[in-house]
């Protein structure tokens, strides 16, 4: 049988993605050489490394870049501890569990678009219950629409609604998976529940907390839906993470060559970003 | 004594804890439900109205009058579209980096790791352009082949994992038997792999279906799906929001359906299979 390979049976699926995933990233390496206004009548000039040049003193696109960084380090961090405390809910079987966990993982499910428009309902200034409530009762004024920190707190929030039942059930599948002896033999040595976490979770779960770091943190610089329809990029600029930032210039202008150019730096960097903590995971798990 | 006091008092925060995060959970999407039935006054009244608001249909308006069951339903073929397209395709491929050592096999996983982290906004240009000119523009077609990209090594992946439990020597008992290899396939890998093939199409399903920015870039009045229906409540003067609370409902609905009764397939999926407890 060492005859049998049938690589025939990739041919489909190694056309499909040729056709639709090298020829774009080719063809975009191609457009970012150009000069191209598409809606100018002058035809595409070459300028070589012009666009590159435009974009390392582009402040729009490096402050896109640490908003960005800014909110993946909130978001995950909220994510992780908020989590956390979920899993070892999770963990003890108290009645209702399994209803506990059916509702934490609706919103998985909820497409995105739909996530801001929920919370843009829930959230805007004279309109949603949230602002008017904490108005009433600690006399914050959340003004989503002019204040920045609210603004970027609202979005923060948003994701974490959105993705905390994942990085719960993640860290529950490595906390499930310690050994029940060692926490035995820990509670009767007396171990204080932060040592306890600090000592014998955290080194255990190590993988899984990275794996959640990988997964948000990736997501967290792609994220374009819930954002733009929340908030739209507003106000000013506090939530302009880099995809809005790079579908305004591209739908606002039309500057297919430069627009090109950051789009391949932003894939080059989140793909290097991704393999860092792909080997980091890795080294993890072995 | 004391340690009962103690104990009870636990029990009491415990549930309250519970208590609370299920609220936090369920209240967006109850108030949105909430709101989708509201009439104007109540949805601007100052102070939030929980119960005996004035109701009004507010689901008449957009998918009676305005067109919207157009985006529904290219929604549901373009959701479709992209399992016919993209589960038969992952399953050959599956096999074969199952079973045999393909060049590039070993980083299937990390590839389909960027398939599903990299960031849409930067294909844009090139599928705007590339779509522009091959006369695909505004065609639930073009949208079924880019999100088949996006879902295809999630797919491989997930129906691999279905393939590597099948012992290889069923397929080579099966061989030596004479059997052909789409016979091996259909009628000897496919249903054992059928749990697998199944998450697979699930997953496939609501990622096409919740796909918002492509869809946005890439079609106009014809084909555009619920999604981009969904954000032009935004952009018109004076939001509807009774409308557009009306939308999100009936544009979750499905996909959080899903997610109640195959809830073990998705988690496995969206962890790309990190999680496959319970």
């Amino acid at each position: 049988m060492a005859k049998f390979r049938p690589w025939y049976l990739l041919v489909p699926a190694v056309s499909l993605l040729a056709f639709i995933d090298f020829a774009p990233f080719f063809y975009g390496i191609y457009l970012s050489f150009l000069r191209w206004i598409m809606t100018s009548p002058t035809p595409p000039i070459y300028v070589r490394f012009d666009n590159y040049g435009f974009l390392v003193n582009d402040s729009e696109f490096l402050g896109a870049f640490v908003r960005g960084i800014t909110f993946a380090a909130v978001s995950i961090a909220c994510q992780l501890v908020l989590g956390l405390g979920t899993a070892f809910i999770m963990l003890r079987k108290f009645r209702g569990n399994i209803v506990f966990k059916v509702i934490l993982t609706l919103p998985l499910a909820v497409a995105p678009i739909a996530v801001g428009s929920m919370w843009r309902i829930m959230m805007f200034p004279g309109l949603g219950p949230i602002p008017y409530y904490l108005q009433e009762f600690f006399g914050i004024h959340w003004d989503m629409a002019a204040n920045s920190t609210a603004a970027f707190a609202t979005v923060v929030m948003m994701d974490t609604w959105h993705w905390l039942p994942l990085a719960a059930l993640i860290l529950l599948s490595g906390i499930a998976s310690i050994p029940q002896p060692l926490l035995e033999s820990a509670s009767i040595d007396g171990v204080s529940v932060l040592q306890k976490l600090r000592f014998i979770y955290l080194p255990l779960i190590k993988f899984e907390v990275l794996f959640v770091v990988l997964l948000r943190g990736m997501d967290a610089f792609r994220i374009f839906d819930e954002i733009w329809m929340l908030t739209g990029g507003g106000p000013g600029d506090t939530t302009r993470f880099l995809s809005i930032s790079l579908y305004t210039l591209i739908l606002r202008g039309w500057d297919i060559g430069y627009g090109a150019a950051i789009s391949l730096v932003y894939l080059y960097v989140i793909i290097v970003m991704c393999w860092v903590l792909y080997q980091a995971v890795m080294r993890v798990s072995e | 004594m004391k340690k009962t006091a103690r104990s009870v008092a636990f029990e009491v925060a415990f549930y309250l804890v519970v208590i609370l995060m299920i609220t936090a959970m369920l209240f967006p999407l109850i108030w949105t439900f909430e709101t989708s039935l509201k009439d104007k006054a109540s949805i601007l009244s100052r102070s939030p109205e929980w119960w005996g608001f004035r109701i009004e249909n507010n689901y008449y308006e957009p998918f009676m009058v305005e067109g919207y069951m157009k985006p529904l339903l290219n929604s549901v073929l373009t959701a479709l579209g992209c399992v016919i397209l993209t589960v038969p395709l992952a399953f050959m491929a599956a096999y074969a980096f199952s079973r045999f050592k393909i060049f590039g096999a070993p980083t299937m996983y990390f590839w389909s790791l960027t398939c599903r982290m990299g960031p849409e906004a930067a294909f844009i240009i090139p599928y705007y352009l590339m779509i522009t000119k091959l006369g695909l523009y505004d065609t639930t077609f073009s949208l079924i082949l880019i999100y088949s990209l996006f879902n295809l090594p999630l797919a491989i992946w997930l129906v691999k994992s279905g393939i590597d439990g099948i012992p290889k020597a069923i397929d080579e008992a099966a061989l030596v038997d004479g059997v052909g290899i789409s016979d091996l396939l259909r009628h000897v890998i496919l249903p054992v792999a059928a749990p697998s093939i199944a998450a697979a199409s699930i997953l496939v399903f609501i990622f096409s279906w919740n796909e918002y920015l492509f869809a946005s870039v890439l079609t106009a009045l014809r084909s555009r799906t619920i999604t981009v229906g969904l954000l032009q409540f935004v952009t018109t003067v004076g939001i509807r929001y009774g409308n557009m609370a009306a939308v999100s409902i009936v544009a979750l609905l499905p996909t959080l359906i899903t997610v109640v009764i195959l809830q073990k397939y998705i988690i496995a999926g969206l962890t790309l299979g990190a999680v496959t407890s319970e």
